[in-house]
């Protein structure tokens, strides 16, 4: 894996100081910094895992329709259409006349075909070939199937039980709350605290009339009178589980005699119906393609919207979106490759991971951040290794050091990283290097290392491995060197936190993201504020000693 | 309870200092709430009438609206919590942060993409199983009310709710789940806890037992090296021992859901006769019946004219049988497979199963070949690897039948009848076709094999103690009234026993789905279990805060949160519930230290 | 810090709007193929312009935005149906910042901008690929499908598997564009 960074997300820690990176827990606290918000109001990192999400429009993924949110309900979040999934694939159906035009193109009949041919139609899968008329699904129009097929699902047997069960517990559930309830308030209708400690049937009148069960009378048939078993008839069932074929001896019969595994349909493919189906792969029917939602996100503790999406679904644009990558220096991480041979032309090297050299046990490497700013004022960033175990926990791994201190010693990484101490400037970001020419800021760039390229890397190795510092700076990007000293017997992946400090102007409350177009902002007194996050280094796995191999130097 | 300690509180404590996040306070959204609420509330289509319902198993979740017939959305997690955790206080809580953010992200996606709504404006309903564990039980709740600001939950007994799902609310629950099998007697809507009785043979011990009977007895092909010699090379001599890679995890659920089931419980003469000499291992061989091979090869020639495309594969798959298995023979002295073996051949001997083929990736070694490796899966194994959840024996790991007829002894007397009367299957194990009609089988003959045993201790000519024991006597008489109630196939009882007219009466809802089913009719009808409005929540958060910073008490937050969340095995018994075990003390152990056998 | 991808000179014609072309792709009806400008058409490529509508004169056949990338050994070629009994090929449409991974087969009838799609992947027929959106590696998606915007799709055949980052298009961006320029000749 090609090294990374990843930014730290306080919202899972219990501790300021972030996880150490060597847990797999601290996995769910780093993410990509374009995944990441900021919310101005808090001054804060936001992240997938803490906002709070609302649903700002919904749209079926197949057809693009957007469908008013009251429609949802009724359509239970699928697209009521024509659009289906196949049960075998997942694919999306095509609609199909019965009589497929022949794939010989020159036929004269079938331009005399009306454009959507001979009814009936049926549900096609280009990926499976799957076909509805397997399962005597067939439409009289290819339009409107969904609306066909709901007579099908407004009788499936799952709600027409249930809404019989319902019926059934009604009345004895309304009795119930009223001649126990007298108290508090009998329907858990309202939403305000109202706990009644009941079980779950409900109601306490259930518990009332038991005085204990071990004290019960000798024959609880004989109890009519008080039981509030009694109070409730018996239920009769619309379809008996007994009287069905599925889930019986038919199916054992059938699971007996099976040829292949792909007779019997995955338990994916079931699992969702409620009521007792065929195992069979040939029974399955097309399913409705759920719908998607456009989201919004706010901050999960001042409120503040960090992500509006436009209205229309399949526009890429947000009314508002506070991302993390327009007020946080952006780093990448690289390991200067040592004998970097430029291929010819051919393969582009782009994200060629073989292409990072691994970290043998025992040496030392440079590594280079490049870190880019993002707002309109110069910032001054402060780079730190963070210990690995936060002073926070350390009196907790005090008390566990029994046992816990020498795993967790012993978990010490093996490994030794140097950055550059003092504070370095980053340019301010200018519209300039977006606007002018791309080429000029990105050709600049690319010159440099095609010199470099041709002058043979080891040059470059040679300047810059005296350099724990800043090497250079662009444009807004600066990039400084690091070290990283592995010792002998690493193994794992050399992980490290890093704390980002930076130091900019702030003139004031006036996020910078909002006055991007206009360069003249109003000027206030200038005061400098700092910003700190965390960030996880992930220079990549360790090679061990054993297994050095020959390939690099 | 769960967490001993030291190490979350104190870092909890530290982080006064600074941070935004910390910031985030209960008083923050509760004074947020109200206005906000409101403009949800007009967003939201649903109405907030309908709850969320989760139920949220270690391997499978199931949610959607209450109301409604069937979830919205199944979906597998993996497997979340196992039956123990960590003994080590860091490594517990390394395990807890993961399973935390796991949970986190299953209940985001619940209510972000399956459900499509806000769970600001949803009251929630979680099945719960009366053994979740309750370090789990309040990671959702924290995660409910912190991450997802829902406005209320409730939890419920499965095992109640899946009963609601028949129409009843009085009968023996038995779920079938992946860690365990638990049963639970609910009277009149009231779960008699005292008396739930568990054991460890469910769906994971299913999994491991199906894993090691294929280790032994499947048959592996890896893929021809090239396409050329999958013409030339006879299958007999590629075909070796299953490789322990090739039985991932999604290779043995795939084997269970889709080739598995449970057949008639055998011939009890024959169970005798084999069982004997299960020493031997040797006669395997030769013990092999003919008609076993019969299905097998004429099932086997088919697919290898598919492998093969060349018909000289014929006389190769009549020595496959026996090569395949005269190569797996040497590699077996080992003791304890001497009884598979013994259990084997008799199984072959019984089942008319067919042995299936079924294609898997193969380890990374044999990578180099065509395309997928070929695993055949004798029909036997099919058939009998669930009979391990049949056979008891083990004073911990009680067979499931004798697991329902144990609870069914603990219930007082007077209720016996009416719950053996309306025993109730679930949970996905439960799934496997032929179960339950084999279960019903088992408790039968669980109740009637008792006395043959009964010879084993030894007598005392002196002390004449009546019969021996006999677990199960008492349930004798009952043995006609014994009614599974979501019994697909019914026995025959012609008589008008109480058993004939409840057996195979329930609606045809599957195992699986009646818990949730259960929770969706209890929350349309509004009802479902104890409810903790999120201001409850909140409360007990802040008043934990300020303790928090001004001492360091380490343990305080882990009784201020939880004692909000409703818990059976911690509030005493509601009145008139027969004496039990004082209501447990809640030490290190889990809940079900405090109840289990 | 990011690598120059070089190239011999002589195997890329770079016309005067910024395209880079190389000698070794197959071109066919050149002039039915509008590239936007600074995209690139790498080695062992076809494209086949010469699939066009039946009828007289030319006609848009494919049409690719600026920064694109049609990677090593791609094919793209125009959809076709029988619609009322005629045979034809109907135009494929690709938008801004498009990136094509190698070996990958494209007959989508629309493409929209800052898309990526992985290596080895086959857009089956008239599929629509909506703007941002990413198909993963290996993905096969099966004729008519519909790709909505900032969803990745992956598999066989392609599913929905997540949403994309909100910030998704300025990363292709910034991505499409860095690669352009980092796509230099090595002038020997």
């Amino acid at each position: 894996m090609a090294p990374s960074i990843d930014y730290h997300c306080p919202c899972l820690a219990s501790s300021p100081a972030p996880p150490p990176p060597h847990l797999p827990s601290s996995s769910y606290s780093f993410h990509p910094l374009h995944e990441l918000f900021f919310c101005e109001e808090c001054d804060a990192v936001r992240c997938n895992r803490c906002v709070s999400v609302e649903v700002s429009g919904y749209y079926c993924p197949n057809c693009l329709f957007e469908v008013p949110s009251a429609s949802v309900r009724a359509e239970k979040n699928r697209c009521a259409r024509n659009c289906f999934m196949c049960p075998n694939c997942r694919n999306t159906l095509s609609v199909v006349p019965s009589d497929p035009p022949d794939m010989d193109d020159g036929r004269g009949s079938t331009a005399a075909l009306n454009a959507v041919g001979e009814p009936p139609f049926f549900l096609y899968c280009n990926h499976c070939r799957w076909d509805s008329a397997e399962v005597d699904i067939t439409f009289e129009k290819p339009t409107g199937l969904a609306a066909q097929l709901q007579k099908h699902e407004d009788s499936a047997p799952d709600s027409l039980e249930f809404e019989r069960l319902k019926e059934h517990f009604e009345p004895f559930l309304r009795a119930s709350s009223s001649s126990a309830l007298a108290g508090p308030t009998p329907a858990s209708h309202s939403h305000h605290a109202h706990v009644n400690p009941i079980t779950a049937a409900a109601s306490s009148a259930l518990a009332r009339d038991i005085p204990g069960v071990a004290k019960y009378a000798p024959h609880p048939r004989g109890r009519r009178d008080k039981g509030p078993r009694d109070e409730m008839s018996e239920y009769r069932s619309r379809v008996e589980v007994g009287g069905t074929s599925a889930m019986g001896e038919a199916d054992v019969d059938f699971m007996r005699r099976i040829e292949e595994e792909s007779e019997v349909a995955a338990v994916e493919q079931r699992w969702a119906n409620s009521w007792a189906t065929s195992l069979r792969t040939s029974d399955l029917k097309p399913l409705r393609i759920p719908l998607h939602s456009k989201k919004s996100k706010r901050c999960p503790t001042c409120r503040h919207i960090l992500i509006k999406p436009e209205q229309k679904a399949q526009s890429v644009r947000f009314k508002i979106k506070l991302v993390a990558a327009n007020y946080l220096p952006s780093m990448t991480v690289a390991l200067p490759r040592p004998l970097d041979i430029v291929r010819r032309g051919a393969r582009p090297p782009a994200d060629d991971p073989s292409g990072t050299p691994g970290l043998h046990a025992g040496s030392t490497y440079p590594f280079q951040i490049a870190l880019t700013n993002p707002l309109y004022d110069p910032i001054q960033v402060r780079l730190s290794v963070q210990r690995q175990i936060p002073p926070a926990v350390s009196a907790a791994a005090a008390a566990a050091a029994t046992e816990g201190g020498a795993t967790e010693k012993s978990r010490r990484p093996p490994f030794a990283v140097s950055l550059p101490s003092s504070a370095f400037p980053i340019a301010a970001f200018a519209e300039a290097w977006e606007y002018e020419d791309d080429e000029d800021m990105f050709g600049v760039d690319g010159d440099e290392f095609g010199l470099e390229s041709r002058d043979g890397r080891e040059t470059q190795g040679k300047a810059k491995s005296k350099t724990v510092g800043v090497l250079e700076k662009r444009a807004n990007v600066t990039i400084v060197g690091g070290e990283v000293v592995i010792g002998k017997d690493a193994r794992g992946e050399v992980k490290f936190n890093m704390l980002v400090s930076y130091t900019y102007r702030s003139d004031d409350a006036l996020p910078e993201d909002e006055v991007r177009g206009t360069p003249s902002r109003t000027s206030k007194a200038p005061e400098m504020k700092t910003f700190s996050f965390s960030t996880a280094v992930n220079l990549g796995p360790v090679v061990p000693r054993e297994e050095n191999r020959m390939d690099t130097d | 309870m769960s967490v001993p300690a030291t190490p979350r509180k104190p870092s909890h404590a530290a982080s006064v200092a600074a941070t935004p996040a910390t910031s985030r306070a209960a008083n923050a959204h509760v004074v947020q709430a109200s206005p906000h609420y409101q403009t949800t509330r007009r967003h939201s289509l649903y109405g907030t009438e309908d709850r969320v319902v989760i139920d949220p198993g270690s391997r499978v979740w199931k949610v959607g609206f209450s109301g409604e017939g069937r979830p919205r959305d199944v979906f597998s997690v993996g497997s979340l919590w196992g039956l123990r955790r960590a003994a080590e206080a860091t490594e517990r809580d390394e395990e807890d942060r993961v399973l935390e953010a796991r949970l986190q992200a299953y209940l985001r996606d619940v209510f972000h993409d399956s459900l499509l709504t806000d769970p600001k404006s949803r009251k929630v309903i979680i099945v719960e199983h009366p053994l979740l564990p309750l370090y789990v039980k309040e990671m959702l709740a924290k995660i409910l009310f912190g991450n997802l600001q829902a406005p209320s939950i409730s939890f419920a007994s499965s095992h109640l709710l899946a009963l609601l799902s028949v129409g009843r609310i009085t009968g023996l629950v038995l779920d079938c789940g992946n860690l365990e099998s638990t049963v639970l007697p609910i009277f009149a809507s009231r779960p008699l806890y005292p008396q739930l009785r568990t054991t460890p043979l469910a769906g994971a011990r299913f999994t491991a037992h199906l894993c090691a009977l294929l280790l032994l007895f499947g048959t592996y092909l890896p893929p021809p090296t090239s396409l050329s010699a999958a013409a030339n090379i006879p299958v007999a001599t590629r075909s070796m021992r299953v490789p322990q890679e090739v039985l991932t995890e999604a290779v043995l659920e795939e084997i269970k859901t889709r080739c598995s089931f449970v057949g008639e419980p055998l011939d009890p003469s024959s169970d005798m006769r084999v069982m004997s000499p299960s020493g031997g291992d040797d006669s395997m061989e030769i013990d092999l019946p003919p008609s076993d091979t019969a299905p097998s090869e004429s099932d086997f020639s088919r697919v290898s004219a598919d492998l093969e495309s060349n018909v000289e594969s014929q006389p190769a798959s009549s020595g496959f049988s026996i090569v395949s298995r005269s190569q797996i023979a040497p590699e077996r002295p080992t003791r304890g497979e001497g009884h598979l073996q013994a259990l084997a051949s008799m199984y072959t001997r019984h089942s008319t199963a067919t042995d299936l083929h079924i294609k898997v990736v193969p380890p990374v070694a044999q990578q180099a070949g065509t395309g997928k490796g070929t695993l055949i899966i004798p029909g036997w194994i099919r058939e009998r690897a669930a009979e391990v959840l049949f056979e008891g024996g083990d004073v911990d790991e009680s067979s499931v039948a004798e697991t329902v007829l144990d609870s069914l002894l603990k219930v007082p007397v007077d209720l016996r009848k009416t719950l053996a009367s309306s025993i109730l299957v679930i949970g996905g194990t439960a799934m496997l076709p032929g179960f339950i009609p084999r279960l019903h089988a088992e408790l039968l003959r669980a109740i009637a094999s008792s006395p043959s045993s009964a010879a084993r201790p030894p007598m005392r000519p002196d002390r004449p103690r009546p019969p021996a024991y006999d677990r199960y006597a008492v349930l004798r008489p009952l043995v006609p009234h014994f009614a599974i109630l979501n019994n697909p196939s019914p026995p025959a009882q012609p008589t008008g026993a109480r058993g004939s007219a409840n057996a195979g009466k329930a609606p045809a809802f599957t195992p699986a789905a009646m818990a949730w089913v259960g929770g969706s009719l209890a929350g349309s009808l509004k009802t479902g279990g104890a409810e903790v409005p999120r201001e409850k929540w909140d409360e007990a958060e802040a008043q934990q805060d300020p303790d928090d910073s001004a001492n360091f008490n380490i343990d305080l937050t882990h009784h201020a949160t939880p004692n909000v969340i409703p818990d059976w095995t911690r509030s005493p018994l509601p009145i008139g519930a027969p004496p039990a075990n004082p209501p447990p003390p809640i030490p290190e152990a889990s809940p079900r230290a405090a109840v289990g056998a | 810090m990011d690598a120059p991808i070089s190239y011999p000179k002589s195997d890329y014609i770079e016309t005067d709007t910024g395209n880079k072309v190389s000698r070794r792709a197959t071109i066919s009806g050149p002039q039915n193929i509008i590239l936007g400008g600074k995209t690139v058409i790498s080695n062992g490529a076809i494209i086949r312009g010469d699939l066009k509508r039946t009828g007289p004169g030319h006609a848009v056949v494919i049409s690719l935005g600026r920064y694109c990338l049609v990677g090593e050994g791609c094919v793209m070629r125009p959809p076709y149906k029988t619609y009322r009994g005629n045979f034809n090929y109907y135009p494929m449409k690709i938008g801004d910042h498009v990136h094509i991974g190698a070996g990958s087969v494209v007959e989508a009838a629309t493409i929209g901008n800052h898309v990526e799609v992985g290596k080895n992947c086959v857009i089956g027929k008239f599929t629509i690929i909506k703007d941002c959106a990413k198909i993963a590696d290996n993905t096969i998606i099966p004729p008519n499908t519909v790709i909505p915007a900032l969803a990745l799709f992956s598999g066989s055949p392609g599913r929905f598997i997540e949403d994309l980052p909100e910030s998704t298009q300025e990363m292709v961006e910034s991505r499409t564009k860095s690669y352009y320029t980092r796509f230099q000749p090595l002038d020997r």
